[in-house]
């Protein structure tokens, strides 16, 4: 049997929950942003989806539908399809190339964005996606930087656009996504020496604090 | 072909690849009333699930067969078994039916770049062989892991949630998650689903 390897359960969790469309809207945006950039993720994506389309086809039982349903359905065959909305021209800071699922957000959430200073070595920029529990935000580290040690309390998701960050857990490059929850120990993600890194991350508040706990269940024993 | 494939999947059941390509390529209407006497009633069991109403998942169903009348063209056997890629059209539409606002999920389909033409159709066989297997090994799965795939699935709800809602611990969560996955992998023979 394998040894769990937290950071992997992690990962794969997330994009089982990703196929089932149990995602908030700010994590179904990274690890969709993730899918378009690495074929691993799509491979995932794909593998989990057939979980549903073998629940779909085994695990269901049919339940009638209307009686008008069928016709209802062949009278619009012949409506027109909507259209789907062209992909706005934003260019992503430093023309970094982004999806344009990402890049359509981008520009419906803020238009176009402009590094702002953060904490000395990085740049960030907000991306308020209309979410309750999650957060985005995009960052630039210089290269050679390291992000001060913090324990991470919920989850981050962290999806590199552009150069590599190495901690010590290994290189991530490009498409690649990290996903660290509670259970993670301290990490210091250090920017490649080679190009500063650029990230999108998404942090989640432990679901005890944002009260969802409570709201669906007020019998759990916390 | 036709009999190679009967005698892969129970012959009793319609060819659903087949019919789906046929909606695609040449807009039959009698494939699309066969996928939706199948699929419709199963999409309607599968939302009602996820807690709406039987009217509201009526509506659902009906819309999601819409829309794969209208997106067959970019079916690929080769990528999915009819019923993931059915599946996945249903997910969006709930998805889309219950955030508030827009949600931003890149559509596969519609980006023809990351669709692989030139994927061998016989590889349909396949997918619907593995789906098979993926069914057939969900059913042999521990009670708890099983429980937790499904509710992943039809209440859309994600494993942090879940063990929230559980009182279970996050890392046990996981662990079941993934003893279901070596497991589907082993007895469903799916090679990829786990590396």
């Amino acid at each position: 049997m394998n040894m769990a390897d937290p950071l992997k359960d992690s990962y794969e969790a997330l994009m089982l929950g990703y196929a089932a469309g149990a995602l908030d809207a700010a994590q179904d945006l990274i690890v969709s942003s993730h899918v378009a950039l690495s074929e691993k993720g799509r491979a995932r994506a794909a593998r989990y989806e057939a979980l549903g389309g073998a629940l779909l086809s085994k695990s269901c039982d049919p339940v009638e539908m209307s009686a008008g349903a069928l016709d209802n359905v062949l009278a619009r065959l012949e409506d027109g399809q909507e259209r789907a909305s062209e992909a706005n021209g934003m260019i992503f800071p430093d023309k970094i190339e982004i999806p344009d699922n990402l890049s359509q957000a981008i520009a419906e959430i803020i238009g176009t964005p402009q590094w702002e200073n953060y904490i000395p070595g990085f740049k960030t920029f907000e991306l308020p996606v209309p979410c309750r529990e999650s957060k985005a935000r995009f960052l630039k580290a210089v290269p050679g930087v390291k992000s001060p040690h913090h324990k991470h309390g919920g989850v981050e998701i962290t999806l590199v656009l552009d150069g590599a960050f190495e901690d010590e857990t290994g290189t991530y490059n490009r498409g690649d996504l990290i996903v660290m929850e509670d259970d993670y120990i301290e990490h210091t993600p250090v920017a490649c020496e080679m190009r500063g890194c650029v990230c999108m991350i998404v942090t989640t508040a432990p679901l005890k604090l944002t009260g969802i706990a409570s709201v669906l269940n007020p019998f759990i024993k916390q | 072909m036709a009999n190679k494939h009967k005698n892969i999947v129970d012959s009793d059941t319609p060819d659903f690849n087949a019919l789906l390509g046929k909606v695609g390529q040449t807009k039959d209407r009698e494939s699309f009333v066969t996928l939706f006497e199948h699929f419709a009633p199963r999409l309607k069991f599968f939302l009602m699930k996820g807690g709406i109403t039987e009217e509201l998942a009526d509506e659902l169903a009906q819309e999601t067969m819409l829309t794969i009348w209208q997106k067959a063209g970019s079916y690929n056997p080769a990528q999915a078994a009819a019923s993931t890629w059915i599946f996945t059209i249903a997910r969006n539409k709930r998805i889309d039916a219950f955030r508030k606002n827009k949600h931003f999920h890149v559509d596969i389909d519609d980006t023809p770049g990351l669709v692989d033409e030139k994927a061998d159709p016989t590889e349909g066989l396949d997918r619907t062989r593995e789906e098979e297997d993926i069914a057939g090994a969900l059913e042999a799965l521990p009670e708890e892991q099983a429980y937790l795939i499904k509710k992943s699935f039809f209440e859309e709800k994600s494993h942090a949630v879940i063990a929230e809602e559980e009182g279970i611990p996050l890392g046990t969560v996981k662990s079941r998650i993934r003893l279901a996955l070596e497991r589907l992998r082993a007895e469903g023979r799916i090679n990829d689903l786990w590396d």
